[in-house]
């Protein structure tokens, strides 16, 4: 096959380059969804397990990376013409989502491997894929183990080696109003926090601006203690890192992660395709294997041994569920109100 | 007959220009005035303006901007006059040593900074092993360590012009100045460098305009407790979805990075300085 | 006809100036009072490309000398060695009997005018030419007063306050001159210094700078490519060919007495023919006829030599002359009083005749005419010169 490049092919094809990322999806075949995932592990794992089963039903299913709360914004900014057709989101974002009116209610009976869900994964927006477990991730080569999150700033072997985020992140918020708990607020009340971080700023070691920088610094030695979900670090023990997850002892957060179908979605019927490929045992399976090792919401899939590890029925059922509610009441304070108090 | 018929061929590129830059900013103008009640109003600037941690925010990114300028141009004049001087194998290798780091993508250089300025990296080491520091230490999430970074990732954009100008500059006025008795250093003050001064310039416009909206270095060098423009605004989008807000702050930031910029290019449009272009 | 613009250089100026130092100069001791510029064995190369080989010559103080020759020739690499922007492989430099080779170009008290002369851009006329002074500290009440009387020399003092892109190109190389003669140089260097000007200008320039520098009394070098201004400017010149002196000498020297081949043909107009030495006195050309000269070949019988002779020297004659060489008119140019004229032999060689206009019938376009040369002015060379 001959490449024929005469000028109008040229300008034809130059000016559809220029023009692809306005019509994202127009541009693309019938068939095809964009659903998002958030950046790093999970864009890797759903690209490489999901997307394929999915495409086995004919249904070509494209990963954007993008954080839980960078979904919301896109979604925000362009309602009614949708950037994604399927998002990956906690519930913290669902119920921001589900106010907006931004999301589909589903239909569970076109959801083939649906009866196959734990109960609690059966949400009327669609199904959890997994349910995050998290806690506090350290490497027992430098540090002991914390017992809990106010350990780590009053321990002085934990002195200028922990990393933490802020209210951007789940994981962190979580531990945040976790921490707030323990020093008398609460979900509702984080000032404890705020004075906490403002009376301890320089015993914390870095506070850095997303969990897949954390993974990094830790990777290098930087830190070695980070807020972490069970994933986290089986992702970085298959790189050959030791580290280790504590369950605090206040209770380990969980935080379920939910496929949603968004309102004006191209085509319904590759989200639910690609819904079920998510859910099935095939790829729970998979991504309960290292280096994932998602805790499967699907009732066939076992706990695989690195996810028995961290995590066992008990720990899920005495796991603790915040308030997202009260959390995105507050979180826009929160946000301002840290960057105020961490700032140099 | 030729400048009327000029106007037609760069009419689509007017018309891009409109859609995609000139319309955007309009958007972006409207919303920055618009208040919570969608009457026109001033409040998102005033809260801005009247929020000290935010202002302060804007200056350390104006300063920012300013010192990885700074630092370019310690690094980067020098680099530029070893070109001047070189043989041309080695300007090959200069030319080719400077445009690498352009070739890899930021996001990778910024990675790649973070194993350079971390407490195991070559600085901490060798400033160790030197003795010029007692214990190892972190240069990560400081402002050294990004203006370190910045001036890496930045330094082509003021090396490159310097080169281009220096390629096509007429040796014989450093010959002339030579022999009205001129020493290196007069030779590179009063010939070399306001030669290179529009070149320079130029650099400093993109290096400041690149150093204060460079997102993703920010953010991973410096952390979160270095705060900048574009994280505030990226948080006011993303996590607190204040868009009304959010366009005012970019327009702030638009505002006063241009009238550092404008005022660079206006200094460089001077008599003297045009003369050498 | 190229000698007649000597005549308008002022005698004086000439009779001041020291005799030459000829050919042998190369090589001949230096007395370290001898005033001027004297250049010993000078040898250069570019990456093992010979580019002077053994360059030597005096130029006494106060003279004008034209470095001529070919582009690539080395003119200007020599330039650039007198100037110290270049230090040769081996040779030494004396100027004013000062050793120059340890001397870097900004202490060796030499002005030059560069080609495109350049002018600092961002700066003005009286800073440019202010530049050489401010770099040797002089105090600023010097300055200005040195740079009004520069700029009166060069004729340019209303335009102090311009910079180099607002003047013509003659006023920038006014500017060029002054800057350089501003620090009161021991010697001045020129490097094609008229070249970028239209010839109405160049000729103007010229004049006003062999005036000038008659004020001035500078030892003065200057690079050319054009014959003709070359004889303008200079009283000396120094003929160079692929990196070696072919000849020094006056104008009128270098015109009548030719010590190559190459120089005859380069300066002026030489018509050349081959020939064969049949006696002292003789010789057969290649074209027939057998030329007798009363000054007699330096070369023995039967040697192959090339014989030149100037336009000037060829006389037209009936095709039938005794001892003519037969050729064909092609065309005819008035030249003044004078008609030059070209012409071909039977063998394809070109030669050109200049005659008096109003001498001798008038031919046409492939008529057939004799040649006779004027064998008082012939040159001779060895047949393996030709260049």
């Amino acid at each position: 096959m001959t490449l024929r490049l005469n000028r109008r092919n040229f300008v034809l094809g130059s000016t559809t380059l220029l023009a692809a990322p306005f019509i994202p999806k127009l541009a693309r075949a019938s068939n095809s969804i964009v659903a998002a995932a958030f950046p790093g592990t999970w864009e890797d794992a759903f690209r490489s397990i999901v997307a394929p089963i999915a495409a086995q039903s004919g249904v070509d299913v494209t990963i954007a990376p993008a954080l839980a709360q960078d979904q919301v914004g896109r979604m925000m900014a362009s309602a009614g013409s949708p950037p994604y057709d399927a998002l990956l989101v906690s519930p913290g974002q669902t119920a921001m989502l589900e106010e907006a009116g931004l999301i589909e209610e589903i239909d569970p009976s076109r959801l083939e491997n649906w009866d196959l869900l734990i109960e609690s994964a059966k949400t009327p927006f669609g199904p959890h894929v997994t349910v995050e477990v998290n806690g506090i991730a350290y490497n027992p080569e430098t540090v002991p183990t914390p017992s809990g999150y106010l350990d780590l700033f009053e321990n002085p072997a934990f002195e200028g080696r922990a990393a933490w985020i802020g209210f951007g992140s789940n994981t962190a918020t979580m531990a945040w109003v976790e921490l707030a708990k323990l020093l008398g607020g609460g979900a509702d009340n984080m000032q404890p926090v705020f004075d906490l971080l403002a009376e301890k700023i320089d015993w914390i070691g870095a506070i850095a601006n997303s969990g897949n920088a954390q993974q990094t610094m830790y990777q290098q030695g930087e830190i070695d203690v980070f807020m972490a979900s069970t994933g986290n670090v089986a992702r970085l023990r298959s790189l050959g890192l030791p580290c280790n997850f504590a369950h605090p002892q206040s209770g380990s957060p969980a935080i379920p992660v939910a496929i949603h179908m968004t309102k004006g979605a191209s085509n319904p019927d590759a989200v639910y395709a690609y819904m079920d490929a998510a859910i099935s045992t095939a790829a729970q399976s998979q991504l309960a294997e290292p280096p994932t090792g998602y805790v499967p919401t699907n009732s066939e899939v076992p706990f695989t041994d690195l996810i028995r590890e961290f995590v066992t029925p008990e720990t899920l059922a005495n796991a603790v569920y915040p308030d997202w509610a009260a959390i995105n009441r507050n979180r826009a304070e929160w946000t301002a109100e840290f960057d105020r108090v961490v700032a140099l | 007959m030729l400048r009327q018929g000029g106007t037609a061929f760069i009419l689509p590129m007017m018309v891009m220009m409109v859609l995609c830059f000139l319309a955007p900013l309009g958007v972006l103008a409207v919303a920055s005035i618009t208040g919570p009640d969608g009457q026109v109003s001033l409040a998102n600037y005033r809260q801005f303006l009247d929020d000290s941690f935010a202002v302060g925010v804007l200056w350390n990114t104006i300063f920012l901007g300013l010192k990885v300028v700074a630092a370019v141009t310690l690094l980067g004049v020098p680099i530029a006059l070893m070109y001047w001087h070189a043989g041309p194998r080695w300007r090959t290798l200069i030319l080719i040593a400077t445009l690498l780091p352009m070739l890899t993508s930021n996001v990778v250089r910024t990675f790649a900074w973070i194993v350079i300025l971390g407490r195991n990296g070559p600085i901490s080491q060798s400033m160790v092993e030197l003795g010029l520091s007692p214990r190892p230490f972190s240069l990560l999430f400081t402002e050294t360590g990004l203006i370190m970074a910045l001036t890496q990732i930045e330094l082509p954009l003021l090396v490159l012009p310097i080169i281009a100008v220096l390629a096509t500059a007429d040796r014989r006025l450093v010959d002339a100045a030579e022999m009205l008795g001129a020493a290196r250093w007069r030779c590179f003050l009063t010939v070399l460098l306001p030669m290179m001064t529009p070149a320079i310039f130029a650099g400093w416009v993109l290096v400041f305009a690149s150093a204060t909206t460079s997102f993703v270095t920010h953010s991973v060098i410096g952390g979160a407790r270095l705060i900048y423009m574009p994280q505030f605004v990226y948080r006011e989008v993303g996590i607190l979805f204040q868009w009304p807000m959010a366009a005012a702050i970019s327009f702030l930031l638009l505002v006063s990075t241009g009238a550092v910029m404008i005022a660079l290019t206006l200094l460089a449009r001077h008599r003297r300085l045009a003369a050498c272009a | 006809m190229t000698l007649l613009s000597r005549s308008e250089v002022p005698a004086a100026q000439a009779q001041d100036r020291a005799p030459l130092q000829n050919t042998d100069s190369a090589t001949a001791p230096v007395s370290l009072s001898q005033a001027g510029l004297v250049l010993r064995r000078i040898s250069h190369s570019f990456s093992g490309t010979p580019a002077l080989r053994d360059v030597g010559f005096d130029v006494g103080a106060g003279q004008v000398v034209a470095l001529l020759g070919p582009s690539g020739c080395g003119k200007s690499t020599l330039l650039r060695a007198i100037a110290g922007l270049l230090v040769p492989d081996r040779g030494e430099i004396f100027l004013d009997g000062q050793n120059l080779m340890s001397i870097p170009a900004r202490k060796r008290s030499i002005g030059m005018v560069f080609q495109n002369y350049a002018l600092f851009p961002h700066l003005t006329v009286a800073e440019n030419v202010a530049y050489g002074l401010i770099s040797h500290r002089r105090p600023r009440a010097e300055v200005n007063a040195r740079v009004s009387e520069m700029l009166r020399l060069v004729r340019l003092e209303d335009y102090a306050r311009r910079l180099p892109r607002e003047l013509s190109g003659g006023q920038q190389q006014r500017v060029a001159v002054a800057r350089a003669l501003a620090v009161s140089p021991a010697a001045l260097l020129l490097d094609e210094p008229f070249g970028a000007l239209d010839r109405a200008l160049r000729t103007e320039l010229q004049d006003e700078f062999v005036r000038m520098q008659a004020d001035v009394g500078i030892t003065t070098i200057m690079v050319t490519h054009d014959q003709e201004e070359a004889q303008t400017v200079a009283d000396t010149l120094v003929v160079m060919n692929a990196g070696r002196v072919e000849q020094v000498g006056s104008p009128e020297d270098i015109y009548d007495r030719p010590a190559s081949l190459f120089v005859n043909r380069f300066m002026g107009h030489a018509n050349c023919f081959s020939a064969k030495v049949t006696g002292a006195h003789t010789a057969a050309l290649a074209a027939g006829p057998t030329v007798t000269s009363a000054r007699g070949f330096a070369f023995r019988p039967g040697s192959d030599v090339i014989l030149t002779a100037r336009p000037e020297h060829v006389r037209l004659v009936a095709q039938n002359d005794a001892g003519a060489i037969s050729a064909k008119w092609v065309r005819a140019a008035p030249l003044a009083h004078m008609l030059s004229v070209d012409l071909i032999t039977p063998d394809g060689t070109l030669i050109k005749a200049l005659v008096n206009r109003h001498d001798g019938p008038r031919y046409a376009p492939g008529d057939a005419v004799g040649i006779l040369l004027d064998t008082q002015n012939l040159h001779v060379f060895p047949a393996a010169s030709k260049t």
